[in-house]
């Protein structure tokens, strides 16, 4: 794990350019609102000598300052939750344009501009938009995120102290330390005409380190150094068409292009173990020897012994260009009286294309060369450009909804969709095997001219007879689809003008299918060229044997039917309270997983009250009931919410928000599982005819259940025009846990509490400049025991002081 | 032929029914909306005078001083400067006027129910809001002045009476605890909002969803590494969507995932069950459950994902471990 700070350490990023280049856009955000702030000026400067021409009016503000932050406990947790660093910051800018007068104003009427986050935020946006008349509207938006993740449970394989060699792992070994950006910008033409264009565009980028792992052909689990980078560009351009009053037709065209250039290697951390001869060699993360049986060369610390499992080198390549092409087509109109209609068709035909797939292996596992066992193994696509498939994917959905008011007091709609992907692919990889005897040994791919008959020489390849194909070329067939049809009617009835009564049915048809079909070419060379699927098989000239067998598509279809009830009344007893209560229940005949409902319930009630203007109740109830109740599953589950809060705003002097939260997510599922040391107390799973009983012997109940609280209030004081405070509390508290399968396992952040404390205050000192101050608490810990692990709780405090100053309404020019 | 005839009948016979009124017809309004008198319940259908805003003034100088900064005040110099003004969304107000400022001789939209204020709203915004008279809002009767003000509005350019996520909170208590957990996507902290993946105006999408471009989920437009088309998909990310193993809004568990403990989520599906499900054909069986010794739960305590790292889809082995 020595590789590791620099991706664990989220103050030593890698990312520089990307920083840079936010650095770049902050200050040009900040030049602009300086400049067009200095127009302002400027233009009451020349207002004073020359003949007024008050064209915009601008306002706007600019916060600049920074954070101090002080805090102790897990650094990786306060980096995965918080990730608030010290430093200056350009806290937030907003600039405003109104134009006072649009014929005098060509470019825009209206701009707005808000911007926060950039000095070192781990987010920060820019918006952007801006109108001119009957001519165009146009918004753009920018975003950075960064992503950092270490809970360090996650994928974690707890390795206990009593390991032979002890290897802890303290970092989970799918850490990510990425940064997200997305641009993007939409313009309309002539948004208010018959016929209005809009072009668009939108980039979404991600790249950086990570971690991540995978089972090598050496039966461990390598951690390996994921570079994540991936880019997504979308151009859309459509048409409003506006043939009479009250219908809408629009056309869009969508091109999204999608290009990932992940990539992963060994971990050069992982090589912490030699052979005798020197070589680095990696045991993976999942060390957990005994004394007995560890491969450590007794004597040493990290020699191990050559005929163990172990990774010597590990990388792939494997980019990937995808192209979606979407058109899309939609209406409403509500020119038929009393009737609204409206309608949406798509159609995408998306296609992907793996060319230069690149992955290499060395290694060595203890099944030997007997059967599965490898040492140097390189895949590859076909073809110089090492083509290793085409996949495709068609999405074609289409809905047509209709809403027609039957009287004054009767409304029926019904809402038709279908909706329809499938995703067929074929991929040829190809796969060259060196095989050895032993991590330390040199393997040799087969040369006729090196190797000679009777194939004795040292440059033949190692071979017993039952050694696998030295080359395999397969064509693999996949293909997944599912199609959805569903119908939804409902009935409303208004007897009254503030209640509304709904009744509907819907059904809903799934149509899931699935195949593979892999038609594998195996060459098997000498020595023993006749060996497992080519035995018995005539001989190439060279000497090698190869066989096709034949293969047959693997289709997996199912249907799954479901009727739904749907209930609803909406009310409005008095002009201060609203309550809307929705029920929906289903019941199908299949699922499509164990977890997928058979049956569900769904009651869904929120209330507002607004007794007058200064104060607000609401509340809501989420009540989710779901099973798939048939033998051997016994799948239960419930999300249920109860909620409440209420502000209390009596003007500008003060106002008060407090919120109160109860959920409580439950779930229970019979799982059979495979342990040779269950649990005391661990039941039988005895699944009459099934076939794997025998291999998951033991029962769980899958067991799961998060209960947690929620709670937060807020305090604004204006006790003066120049000063204000604010402060507030929220904390989320879980008191969960679920079924342990393993000694080791711990409940981590399901038993948790996550306190968010904060103050802030800030004060006019001239007119239009305020000085802030902030403080905000972060507190995270977690109940249970940590695990063999480090601790995740911390706790921090971040102070932050700034200037804000405001642009007051002026006119400028 | 024949199929053409048929529509030209069906084309004939809704105008028909329709009196002829195509593009001209207003529908009518409730009971209700007609006690607001026929000029404000009907801006557009042979007013007979508008009053002209500027007389508006005299007596709502609050309202209408805020007009001049808002979006609509572009339409307001169009048509010769009298395009959209006070009248254009309240009706004529010439009878208001003349009555010394009788309430109900105006569309008032405080008195108004959500579906009549809706359909004044619809009138210029029906494009850009095509599904909102089949959204869960409309449905319970959330109407368009609930989250917009004209007059008063916190944060343009869409008028919204207050910021997002906090607009959404006032009705959505159940969603606002969710964004408070440790691990959630970051609106609170302002990266996201919440019409970033929900159009309440409706879409055709559950929970009123918005969906990728190619018609994916919308998780997709940001976490376009999930896309695929993988030659090997992970069915059930595709035919029951990311929320089945992720709470998008936020959970005690990392990842926001489904359970604190990955193995109990993938054994839930993967175990020996399944199999006996399928000899009766009730189950779809897409991958089978992990019985070699390499699952031992108790060797080590190997997370699933340590070997299946590529859960979202491979394209080079099914069982996701590359």
């Amino acid at each position: 794990m020595t590789h590791l700070a620099h991706v664990s350490d989220p103050q030593n990023r890698p990312v520089l350019r990307n920083r840079r280049a936010v650095r770049i856009a902050a200050g040009a955000a900040l030049l602009a609102i300086g400049l067009l702030s200095g127009r302002t000026v400027r233009a009451q400067e020349e207002q004073k000598n020359s003949k007024p021409s008050h064209f915009y009016l601008t306002n706007g503000s600019v916060e600049l300052g920074g954070h101090m932050i002080s805090r102790s406990g897990s650094d990786p947790m306060w980096a995965t939750l918080v990730n608030q660093q010290t430093g200056p910051r350009m806290l937030q800018a907003l600039f405003h344009a109104h134009s006072s007068d649009p014929r005098k104003t060509p470019f825009f009427d209206d701009m707005t501009m808000n911007s926060f986050g950039y000095g070192g935020e781990p987010y920060a946006t820019t918006t952007l938009n801006m109108f001119k008349g009957k001519i165009y509207k146009f918004s753009a938006d920018f975003r950075r995120s960064r992503s950092y993740f270490d809970y360090n449970l996650h994928g974690n394989s707890l390795i206990p102290e009593n390991a032979v060699p002890y290897v802890p792992i303290l970092h989970s070994p799918h850490l990510m330390n990425t940064v997200r950006h997305s641009i993007g910008a939409d313009l309309t033409i002539a948004p208010l005409s018959r016929v209005s264009f809009r072009a668009g565009y939108w980039r979404t980028s991600s790249e950086g380190p990570g971690f991540s792992s995978n089972v090598s052909k050496s039966n461990t689990n390598p951690l390996l150094d994921q570079w994540w980078r991936y880019n997504d560009d979308l151009y859309t351009g459509g048409v409003d068409w506006k043939p009479f009053r009250k219908t809408v037709m629009d056309y869009d065209q969508f091109i999204t292009n999608f290009k990932q250039d992940t990539t992963w290697k060994l971990d050069p951390g992982q090589l912490a173990f030699t052979l005798a001869n020197g070589t680095p060699a990696s045991q993976g993360l999942n060390i957990f020897t005994t004394a007995a049986n560890t491969c450590v060369v007794a004597g040493t610390t990290n020699t191990i012994k050559n005929k163990c499992n172990g990774t010597l080198d590990y990388h792939r390549t494997e980019p990937v260009r995808t192209l979606f092409p979407t058109e899309q087509f939609r209406f409403v109109t509500a020119a038929i009286p009393n009737v609204s209609i409206n309608g949406r068709m798509l159609y995408s035909s998306g296609s992907s294309e793996l060319n230069n797939y690149d992955e290499y292996y060395s290694g060595w596992s203890d099944s030997s060369i007997n059967t599965t066992g490898r040492n140097i193994i390189t895949y590859r696509g076909i073809g110089d450009r090492s083509h290793l498939g085409s996949l495709h994917r068609i999405n074609v959905s289409g809905a047509l909804g209709i809403t027609a008011q039957v009287g004054p007091k009767v409304e029926l709609s019904d809402v038709v969709d279908y909706r329809s992907f499938r995703n067929p692919g074929v991929t040829q990889p190809h796969q060259l095997t060196q095989f050895g005897t032993s991590l330390a040994n040199t393997s040799n791919a087969y040369d006729a001219g090196l190797c000679p008959p009777p194939y004795t020489s040292s440059n033949c390849p190692l071979h017993t007879t039952k050694t696998a194909a030295d080359i395999t070329q397969a064509y693999r067939q996949t293909y997944l689809g599912q199609t959805i049809t569903s119908n939804t009617a409902l009935a409303s009835y208004s007897p009254l003008q503030k209640l509304k009564l709904s009744l509907g049915y819907r059904w809903r048809d799934r149509y899931i299918a699935h195949m593979q079909q892999t038609t594998t070419t195996s060459t098997f060379t000498p020595p023993f060229p006749n060996r497992g699927a080519c035995a018995n098989v005539p001989l190439s000239a060279d000497g090698t044997c190869t066989v096709t067998p034949a293969s047959t598509p693997a289709w997996q279809r199912d249907e799954i039917h479901e009727r739904w009830g749907l209930f609803g009344i909406a009310t409005q007893p008095t002009a201060q309270l609203n309550i809307k209560l929705n029920v929906e229940a289903m019941s199908g005949d299949k699922s499509f997983t164990q977890i997928s409902p058979r049956q569900l319930q769904h009651y869904v009630l929120r209330t507002i009250y607004r007794p007058n203007s200064m104060v607000s109740v609401a509340g809501a109830v989420n009540w989710l009931e779901s099973r798939n109740n048939v033998e051997y599953v016994h799948h239960l589950a419930h999300a249920r919410d109860f909620s409440f809060g209420t502000t209390i705003d009596p003007g500008n002097k003060w106002s008060l928000e407090m919120n109160y939260a109860y959920d409580n997510d439950f779930s229970r599922t019979d799982i059979c599982y495979y342990s040779t040391s269950p649990l005391p107390g661990a039941g039988s799973c005895s699944i009459p005819g099934s076939p794997d009983v025998n291999l998951q012997p033991f029962f769980g109940n899958g067991y799961y259940n998060a209960p947690s609280h929620f709670g937060s209030m807020s305090l604004a004081l204006a006790p003066t025009k120049k000063l204000q405070f604010h402060s507030g509390y929220s904390v989320s508290a879980s008191t969960g846990a679920s079924e342990i399968l393993n000694e080791r396992q711990v409940q981590g952040s399901l038993n948790s509490d996550y306190h968010q404390p904060f103050t802030d205050v800030a004060y006019e000192i001239f007119p239009s400049w305020y000085w802030k101050a902030a403080y905000n608490y972060y507190g995270y810990g977690e109940g249970g025991p940590a695990g063999p692990t480090l601790p995740r709780g911390f706790h921090g405090d971040m102070f932050t002081l700034s200037v804000r100053h405001d642009f007051a309404p002026r006119e400028g020019k | 032929m024949g199929r053409r005839m048929a529509w030209l009948v069906v084309v004939i016979a809704l105008v028909t029914l329709s009196g002829g009124r195509f593009g001209l017809a207003e529908s009518s309004e409730s009971g209700a909306s007609k006690k607001q008198g026929a000029h404000a319940s009907n801006p557009t259908a042979q007013e007979p005078e508008f009053a002209g805003g500027a007389a508006c003034v005299m007596c709502h100088e609050a309202e209408t001083s805020s007009f001049g900064r808002n979006p609509h005040s572009k339409l307001a110099l169009e048509h010769g400067g009298k395009g959209v003004t006070c009248e254009g969304c309240h009706g004529s107000g010439k009878e208001h006027i003349e009555s010394g400022g009788d309430a109900t001789k105006i569309f008032s939209y405080t008195r108004a129910s959500s579906e009549q204020i809706a359909k004044r709203c619809l009138t210029c915004h029906q494009g850009d809001h095509q599904m909102f008279s089949q959204s869960a809002h409309a449905e319970a009767k959330v109407s368009c002045t609930q989250c917009h003000s004209v007059h008063a509005a916190q944060d343009d350019p869409v008028l919204l009476r207050a910021s997002q996520p906090n607009l959404c909170y006032q009705c959505h208590k159940d969603v606002k605890p969710a964004f408070s957990k440790p691990f959630h996507h970051k609106v609170n902290e302002g990266l996201m909002k919440c019409s970033d993946c929900h159009d309440p105006h409706g879409t055709f999408e559950k929970s009123m969803t918005k969906t990728a471009a190619q018609q994916d989920a919308v998780c997709i437009k940001c976490h376009q590494e999930n896309a695929g088309p993988f030659i090997y998909e992970h069915p059930v990310v595709k035919a029951e969507g990311c929320v089945f193993c992720h709470s998008p809004h936020g959970s005690a568990n990392p990842r926001m995932l489904a359970r604190n403990n990955m193995n109990q989520l993938c054994l839930q599906c993967h175990t020996g069950a399944q199999a006996s499900h399928k000899t009766d054909g009730r189950m779809f069986n897409s991958g089978g459950p992990p019985t070699s010794p390499a699952h031992d739960q108790s060797m080590q305590y190997t997370s699933c994902i340590v070997c299946h790292s590529q859960i979202h889809g491979s394209n080079v082995v099914d069982t996701f471990i590359r």
